[in-house]
């Protein structure tokens, strides 16, 4: 059987006081649940960002992830196979900002995740839409990643958090 | 005595019963010829295990169990061959489990987050702009900032590695651990009537393999355990 694809779990938010940042932490898994992946290895690969407005100074930046196939744990019912942990993070074009009106604008990278069986011997990807970032003119930040997402949400103005 | 002579003395007919009877005394059950599957599996474990010491492949020793899960055929077993297959059985698994138990860090938790790789990682801030996860470090303007990242994808690169070598291993482990447990239940339902239990040589297979005296009590308890339904 074939990954479905990635649960990302988020653990926690990533922001920075008075900048148009946000990220999540998350843990990665590979599902379905019910099936061993001991054999599958996982990586991401490179693709360029979509970014606008408050991120339009990231716009074609490259995803550089690690290149290392990552290989698959033991399966945890309900979640998966884990395979590592991820920081999906967007930066920030400038700051800090201490009052709105904001920028808003949307950054997004569509990654083709890899897997592979035992050392190469299967190779397939299933494409992810993931780690949108937005930003609204009040202040309000998301990021997501995954599907179903996981999502951390901060306003720029909170506390610092990473 | 010359072996022509020895020959011509052999072929004298009083010879035959002395001949025999020498025979009967050299052959012990469990030193006869194992089966066709099972000495083929012997070899390739042998030839297996050669390899894996110079490669230190996970593969290798991954085929080494593939070819050791056709070692019995139940058709091969008679009742005079019986303790010897498992004795050898026992033997090919041990030497398989031992090698493995030494190729990784068992103490190693997967669950730990130092011990967990990252997909991408968040790069230092570069000045006033931040880049986003995952960013090439080529792209960090701030020379300390581009060092520091630097340093953290190497970290995290070993990071990989160690989690890949356990979960390779791991892996290995339980495949190897389930398929002696399953050839033992398999010998167990089929042994002939009155078939010695053979625990003291089967534990003495096992303990001088080397392996852990953890791992050794789980074997042993193999030795008895009741096949599943």
């Amino acid at each position: 059987m074939q990954p479905s694809g990635n649960y990302y779990v988020a653990t926690g938010t990533i922001h920075n006081y008075a900048f148009q940042d946000v990220g999540i932490h998350t843990n990665v898994y590979l599902q379905p649940d019910s099936v061993s992946f001991q054999a599958v290895s996982f990586q991401e690969r490179d693709v360029p960002a979509y970014a606008t407005g408050a991120w339009a100074c990231i716009n074609g930046q490259g995803h550089h992830p690690n290149l290392n196939w990552i290989q698959a744990g033991a399966t945890v019912p309900g979640y998966g196979a884990p395979i590592g942990s991820d920081t999906a993070y967007s930066g920030s074009c400038g700051g800090p900002y201490y009052q709105p009106p904001y920028l808003s604008g949307s950054e997004s990278f569509d990654i083709p995740d890899w897997y592979q069986i035992s050392g190469g011997q299967y190779n397939y990807s299933v494409t992810l839409q993931q780690a949108t970032a937005t930003a609204d003119n009040a202040g309000d930040l998301m990021m997501q990643k995954g599907n179903p997402p996981a999502t951390g949400t901060t306003t720029v103005l909170s506390p610092t958090k990473n | 005595m010359t072996s022509r002579s020895l020959l011509i003395n052999l072929l004298k007919p009083g010879v035959y019963v002395y001949t025999i009877v020498i025979a009967i005394c050299v052959y012990q059950p469990a030193q006869a010829l194992p089966t066709a599957h099972l000495e083929a599996a012997r070899q390739a474990v042998d030839a297996g295990l050669r390899q894996y010491n110079r490669t230190r492949s996970p593969s290798i020793l991954r085929s080494t169990i593939y070819a050791m899960q056709g070692a019995l055929d139940v058709g091969e077993l008679t009742p005079s061959n019986f303790v010897a297959v498992r004795r050898q059985l026992v033997q090919s698994w041990a030497q398989i489990i031992a090698v493995t138990e030494h190729s990784y860090d068992r103490s190693f938790n997967p669950a730990d987050p130092a011990n967990i790789p990252q997909t991408c990682l968040m790069p230092p801030p570069d000045g006033n702009r931040r880049l986003p996860s995952c960013a090439d470090p080529k792209d960090i303007h701030d020379p300390h900032a581009r060092a520091l990242y630097e340093t953290e994808l190497a970290k995290n690169n070993e990071v990989t590695l160690r989690w890949n070598t356990y979960q390779q291993m791991s892996q290995i482990d339980r495949l190897a651990m389930t398929s002696l447990r399953m050839q033992l239940d398999v010998m167990r339902k089929v042994q002939p009537q009155g078939a010695p239990p053979d625990f003291a040589a089967l534990d003495n297979i096992v303990r001088s393999a080397g392996i852990s005296d953890a791992r050794r009590a789980k074997i042993d308890a193999m030795f008895y355990a009741a096949p599943e339904p």
